[in-house]
């Protein structure tokens, strides 16, 4: 009886110093069941498979390759991961890249870092939709896809693709809606738009005499409006005046797309804001085009387009042809 | 040593069941070991977001987090977050223009608990402090609101119902207030 406690004691006493030292040893080493994981959630943009077509500079169909680097950042407040792989393209959409295949990061690294949003697995098929980003961290520029609405996966065996929140579709029917909205770029810019104005800053006034407001009144000499407007000059509100950077300038000419009722549309302001204002959607810099050497460059146009050819387009749009 | 081996086996039976002893449609499987969670203001890059066209407006800012902070912690749950000066869990903001996400929370989990969690507003976008339905701006305390969602520890629903918070992408309607489903499973989880 007495050996047979000893031998128990023996037995419990040896499991719970293996119990001890597997808890303290994972503790510290941040293994087993203390090892850790690292997740990344997103508020995401209202945008919608439509507008997600007009204004990705690119659009692969392709499978995935092997991730070949990762790259982390702290700096004791903000903690970033990101990996990078190869895209081997099968088709794509937008005809402003022509390589076989394209670097692309997401962030995480799929191991300890995960992003919960998008995953891009070896080997799977993905329709991405791909914009340039030229962050704070280098770690994170370049075609960086984040968010879910930026990646459908493909079902090879019924060759339908899904994403998570914007459902099922036929790749081919998806392709299909992708080249109809790419067909119609600026048409719901145009149409939300009162006025279509080519032309150059004149004059820019600050509402509130603070130094740290970004909105201005943004006053244009009138080059081209489209519909007609009763007078040579037309002066907007900004929210930013950094987003315009690019017409600032004497020679810069630019297009604006521009809408009435800045009271209405933002509540605030002062009696001195301009009643019209840059209409954009998604983000205030989206109502701007630039012009440079005859061609107009803008988010739905990242690659260029010739100013009379945009120009046609826009009244067509607004039903003056 | 007896009861250090026995302590010991119902610990890790403790820590190995944590993650299946809450059941909530939207819970990602961990939450914080306590009932409350510290997060602090990083007044530098905070003050680089744009609200109601301003930057250097920190206290604009800090004030739409607290608003959005406080709807969390004014449910009937007994989870708090709490506003601190020194801890692990920062707010801050980044640039990643052309990226859409208008915020991001990214968090580390051990043994089924949080450990630290991040939030980083994207100050490419533009912000404002009252109800916005169209867009840009938009409405930094419905973004706070939604990543402290993720704080206090639900991943993103992409389905339409329930209607909740934790939807994905901005929306005026579901982004303006805790609704009672996601009350509900708060108090699931933290009691």
């Amino acid at each position: 009886m007495g050996e047979s406690m000893a031998k128990k004691s023996i037995i419990v006493t040896g499991v719970g110093i293996a119990v001890g030292a597997y808890l303290i040893l994972s503790f510290f080493i941040g293994a087993g069941i203390f090892e850790k994981e690292t997740y990344i959630l997103f508020s995401e943009v209202p945008t919608t498979i439509d507008e997600m077509a007009r204004t990705s500079e690119v659009i692969v169909i392709g499978k995935v390759g092997n991730m070949i680097g990762a790259e982390y950042y702290y700096d004791g407040k903000k903690r970033k991961a990101t990996s990078s792989m190869y895209i081997d393209i099968e088709q794509e959409l937008t005809g402003n890249y022509k390589d076989k295949r394209i670097m692309i990061k997401t962030y995480g690294d799929g191991k300890s870092v995960i992003n919960t949003a998008v995953q891009l697995k070896e080997g799977e098929r993905v329709l991405l939709f791909l914009s340039y980003s030229d962050s704070d961290w280098d770690g994170e520029d370049g075609y960086i896809v984040c968010c879910t609405s930026q990646k459908f996966s493909i079902d090879d065996n019924n060759n339908m693709a899904y994403n998570p929140r914007f459902g099922s579709y036929k790749l081919d029917e998806l392709i299909s809606i992708i080249e109809d909205a790419r067909a119609n770029r600026i048409k719901d810019q145009t149409i939300n738009s009162d006025y279509v104005v080519l032309g150059k800053v004149k004059r820019i006034e600050k509402e509130e005499d603070d130094e740290d407001i970004t909105s201005r009144n943004v006053t244009v000499d009138i080059a081209k409006a489209i519909p007609d407007y009763k007078d040579k000059e037309i002066t907007f509100f900004i929210w930013d005046i950094n987003d315009m950077k690019d017409c600032i300038g004497e020679d810069k000419l630019c297009l604006y797309f521009i809408k009435y009722g800045a009271q209405k549309e933002f509540g605030v302001i002062t009696d001195k804001t301009a009643e019209y204002y840059l209409y954009s959607r998604l983000h205030t810099s989206y109502g701007i085009y630039k012009i440079v050497d005859g061609k107009v460059y803008g988010i739905e146009y990242p690659e260029g387009i010739e100013l009379n050819e945009l120009i046609e387009r826009i009244k067509k749009y607004k039903g003056l042809n | 040593m007896k009861i250090l081996a026995v302590t010991a086996i119902i610990l890790v039976f403790t820590i190995l069941i944590s993650d299946y002893a809450v059941y909530a449609n939207h819970y990602t499987g961990y939450r914080w070991f306590l009932t409350y969670t510290n997060v602090c203001y990083d007044s530098y890059s905070l003050s680089l977001v744009n609200i109601n066209r301003y930057t250097n407006n920190f206290n604009v800012v800090a004030s739409e987090l607290d608003q959005a902070r406080n709807d969390w912690n004014n449910q009937p749950s007994i989870f708090t977050i709490n506003k601190v000066n020194s801890c692990n869990n920062w707010v801050t903001s980044g640039y990643a223009p052309d990226q859409p996400w208008l915020a991001r929370v990214i968090k580390t989990v051990q043994a089924g608990y949080i450990v630290d969690a991040d939030m980083e507003i994207n100050r490419y976008y533009n912000f404002v402090s009252w109800g916005r339905c169209s867009t840009p701006p938009y409405t930094l305390d419905y973004v706070a609101r939604h990543e402290f969602g993720h704080y206090v520890e639900f991943r993103d629903i992409l389905y339409w119902l329930p209607n909740s918070i934790m939807h994905g992408s901005y929306h005026c309607e579901r982004w303006d207030s805790v609704k009672s489903y996601d009350s509900n499973e708060l108090s699931s989880i933290y009691g």
